[in-house]
């Protein structure tokens, strides 16, 4: 039980999770009385259909994604032969991602090792479990289940940031989630642009790089009162060629609006490689 | 004694933790270092129901000292090693989960503001639910509004697994007074900087009164028989509206710390004086 709420240590962890939704998967539906506290991914499947008319500028709620149990659609994931740049290519091959064949002893990968904050737009496109999505007056909250973070999207009307180095009263620091406006470009469709992301992080699990000055675009579409599609695309042209396609990922509108919580623990991963998976294979770990 | 935990916190962990964003550039418009907005003085009403926003905090706090702890109690916390100045241990001894930035888990991250001394927090709404979304590790909690009654346990078959925040329940006491009883939170987690424990069982009761526009007042009990004598008053503070209505990117970054405790302070042997 513990398990689906803690362990979550990435490509590992992943293994672990699937077991245990495996198992709720292969499990008829139970007759026990249900828990209002308690995530049943049975009843999240059993929830066919569009469901009715998609509300009119309206994301509102707790979505399941393809890593939920819920039976939702996988995505398009993100080009595996990126379009790069010379220096675009140097990065990408310096990413040791567990994803492209590499042990998890040998891996590089900030979040595989430590647990670090995946950061935006990888946190969008990677262990999509659940997310809930609320509106203020003033901006858009995402709230990812996958360790319980949240970003935010202005809708206020203000410009991006476009400076990131040096010192002045202009200049913003890059962040792990960047800086996002949004607005809904017709009642059914919400766009968000985000810049300023640290360079540090991946934009995807399988290591593409970005720089600071990297664009990313999500459209939501919500077609139906059950279905929203997300669709990504970044625009760097420092590292790539040409818009990178992030993908494209389905979410399901999640009856009970109840999901669990997922938290990669530092301090757990790190026993983790140090009594199994830097032993069981791989040389040292560069960084 | 926390206060002056708090500020070893903020030596220590500003290694730690890296803060990003531009909140605090942005000028008049924005937030004012000390933690006091420049606003309409004085404030207009509070209006009814309703905490949305932007506050940062806590400000003039007054906390009760932790009552004594039970055998149970005693017996975890004397394993705890803090890194504070009232156990003299050091940064490379200390077995504080957030050294390596394990989360911070309900409630001590009401008070762990590592490197601003403040935290702040936003209101939000989804259905049947209140939001609050935390600078502090950019974590964020639901409290459900429906009138469910909280989980009677949590980590045994057919009930709610623990989490790091609890399972929260909330309700208007008054136009102007939310009260929030949570429970289920994991054992895992400090309760604060000294280490003291809570369990599953815990019941935790935050109340939110909006004195006015800009003041919230914050009172939080704990009532734990599992490794407490009896309920106290964790902490009681006020907290501002936020005139930017803006924050930082306030997180913890688990390579850095790890590095930072194994290549620096480990060899090294920091004792706090």
């Amino acid at each position: 039980m513990r398990r689906t709420s803690t362990v979550g240590l990435a490509g590992v962890a992943g293994v672990l999770l699937l077991s245990a939704l495996v198992t709720a998967q292969n499990t008829a539906p139970s007759t026990a009385p249900r828990s209002p506290w308690k995530y049943y991914p049975e009843d999240a499947r059993a929830n066919v259909g569009p469901g009715g008319p998609a509300p009119k500028r309206d994301l509102g709620g707790t979505w399941a994604g393809e890593s939920s149990g819920a039976g939702v659609k996988g995505p398009v994931r993100p080009e595996r032969e990126p379009p790069l740049t010379p220096l675009g290519k140097q990065l990408w091959d310096r990413n040791k991602a567990e994803s492209r064949g590499v042990l998890i002893a040998d891996s590089n990968d900030p979040h595989l090792r430590y647990c670090d904050p995946f950061g935006f737009p990888r946190n969008m496109t990677d262990q999509i479990r659940a997310m809930t999505i609320t509106s203020l007056p003033d901006r858009v909250f995402v709230l990812i289940l996958f360790q319980t973070i949240w970003r935010e999207i202005w809708t206020d009307g203000r410009a991006l940031p476009a400076n990131f180095a040096g010192r002045g009263a202009n200049v913003h620091d890059p962040t792990y989630n960047g800086y996002s406006v949004g607005r809904w470009e017709d009642d059914y469709t919400f766009v968000a642009e985000t810049t300023g992301m640290a360079p540090e992080t991946w934009a995807t699990e399988a290591g593409h790089p970005h720089s600071v000055e990297a664009r990313v675009t999500e459209r939501y579409h919500r077609s139906s009162k059950n279905d929203l599609t997300l669709t990504m695309t970044m625009d760097d042209p420092t590292l790539y060629t040409r818009p990178l396609k992030l993908g494209e990922i389905y979410f399901r509108w999640i009856p009970s609006q109840t999901f669990f919580n997922t938290t990669c623990i530092p301090s757990s991963l790190q026993r983790y490689l140090k009594e199994m998976a830097d032993p069981a294979g791989g040389a040292s770990v560069a960084r | 004694m926390r206060t002056l935990s708090i500020v070893v916190s903020v030596v220590v962990l500003a290694c730690l933790t890296t803060v990003t964003g531009g909140a605090q550039r942005r000028g008049p418009e924005g937030f004012i270092a000390e933690g006091i907005p420049r606003m309409p003085n004085p404030p207009g009403p509070a209006p009814a129901r309703d905490l949305s926003g932007v506050w940062v905090g806590p400000q003039d706090e007054k906390n009760d000292r932790v009552p004594p702890m039970t055998p149970a109690g005693e017996a975890i916390f004397k394993l705890r090693k803090p890194y504070g100045a009232a156990s003299r241990s050091d940064v490379g001894a200390s077995n504080d989960p957030f050294i390596t930035c394990d989360p911070l888990g309900f409630p001590r991250n009401l008070i762990a503001h590592a490197v601003s001394g403040r935290g702040r927090f936003i209101f939000g709404s989804a259905p049947d639910r209140l939001l609050i979304a935390y600078e502090q590790q950019r974590v964020w909690r639901e409290v459900w509004m429906d009138g469910r009654a909280l989980p009677k346990a949590v980590d045994v078959r057919g009930a709610p697994e623990s989490r790091y925040y609890g399972h929260s329940v909330g309700r208007w006491e008054d136009d102007h007074t939310l009260v929030i009883d949570t429970t289920g939170v994991d054992e895992r987690p400090w309760l604060d900087e000294e280490g003291h424990p809570r369990s599953t069982s815990a019941r935790i009761q935050e109340r939110y009164t909006r004195r006015d526009q800009y003041n919230l007042q914050l009172t939080v009990t704990i009532d734990d028989p599992k490794f407490y004598s009896k309920p106290w008053t964790f902490m009681r503070g006020n907290f501002y509206w936020v005139m930017g209505q803006d924050f930082a990117e306030t997180i913890c970054i688990p390579s850095e710390g790890i590095e930072y405790r194994d290549s620096l302070a480990k060899p090294s042997g920091i004792a706090i004086p």
